[in-house]
């Protein structure tokens, strides 16, 4: 190496680092040490919570605090009380058809008039006309 | 206990195993060396000393799943690497006042600048990155070509490709900077 290469590398290996520069690694290294550690004994509870709630169904007890509900019935167990209605024998078919039946009374006729009241017998009766001239004028 | 004599990798293994003393040994053994490392990365001593710090917290953290593939230190240099890249392009959009002065304007500048460890930063400076990394590495810190390539991620040769075009330029540079007149 040269000597001009070897003045450089004296140079820069007379870089040193500040005095006071140990002292702060330290310090930010014990904050960063005090906050990564910061939620360990809150995720240390979470679980030891969760674990015990988890675990509640398998002792069988209820905790003091709890109030104790009533139990409600199943729709089963309601069905099975609702009594039960009085069942007959369904009527076959042969004794639906041989039931009697009063017959309905008979329809009434329209009462006709007497002809002399009514002008029936010009209702139909075509008309006449006793010359062409007047019939045309009844066209019109 | 003094932990001066002590490897390495011994003293991280002893970080690992969860020696409260082993990581301010760390600390000690590596703040110069990151430090230099910054100052010629970023330029200026305080953000060099904020990029240490951070590098150092991040290295707490970090070396706990060290797998000893490489040494500590080139652990210690790619944290920061990255932590200055992250710096440098938070600089870019909040520019600080006491910029670097163009590479390419160094030679007119007062030779006693160069006399100063910062002459050495402005000096580098004016190299392509991958020749800067090369210079530091090889050159400044003493490591070796298998280290070097380690630590960059590339191959040896292309490690011994990159260290002879730096050295050509640095020559150059301090040719017209009027060091070899002193």
């Amino acid at each position: 190496m040269s000597d001009d290469l070897e003045n450089l590398k004296r140079d820069y290996q007379a870089i040193n680092a500040p005095p006071h520069l140990a002292t702060r690694i330290s310090a930010s290294v014990a904050d960063s040490r005090t906050r990564s550690s910061f939620w360990m004994p809150a995720a240390v509870s979470c679980t030891a919570i969760l674990a015990l709630v988890w675990m509640l169904p398998f002792t069988g007890q209820v905790p003091t605090g709890e109030v104790k509900t009533p139990t409600r019935p199943s729709l089963s167990a309601l069905a099975a009380l609702k009594p039960s209605k009085p069942t007959g024998a369904a009527p076959s078919m042969s004794q639906l058809r041989s039931v009697s039946v009063p017959s309905m009374p008979a329809k009434p006729k329209p009462a006709t008039p007497p002809k002399s009241q009514t002008n029936y017998q010009f209702e139909n009766k075509p008309i006449e006309y006793a010359t062409l001239k007047e019939k045309n004028d009844a066209y019109i | 206990m003094s932990m001066d004599g002590v490897s390495d990798v011994e003293l991280v293994r002893q970080f690992k195993s969860g020696d409260a003393g082993a990581y301010d040994a760390i600390v000690r053994r590596f703040q110069d060396r990151v430090f230099r490392l910054a100052c010629v990365w970023l330029y200026d001593d305080q953000s060099a000393a904020d990029v240490s710090q951070e590098v150092f917290v991040r290295g707490f953290k970090g070396l706990r799943s060290f797998r000893f593939r490489s040494a500590p230190f080139t652990w210690l240099y790619r944290t920061t690497r990255n932590v200055c890249n992250e710096f440098n392009r938070v600089r870019t959009t909040e520019p600080l006042d006491d910029e670097p002065p163009d590479p390419e304007s160094a030679p007119e500048q007062d030779v006693s600048e160069y006399e100063s460890a910062r002459s050495v930063r402005r000096l580098v400076a004016g190299l392509p990155e991958r020749q800067r990394e090369v210079v530091v590495l090889r050159i400044f810190e003493d490591m070796s070509v298998k280290e070097t390539a380690q630590s960059m991620g590339c191959r040896e040769g292309t490690v011994k490709a990159l260290l002879h075009k730096a050295t050509e330029k640095l020559k150059l540079r301090m040719q017209h900077a009027g060091i070899d007149n002193e």
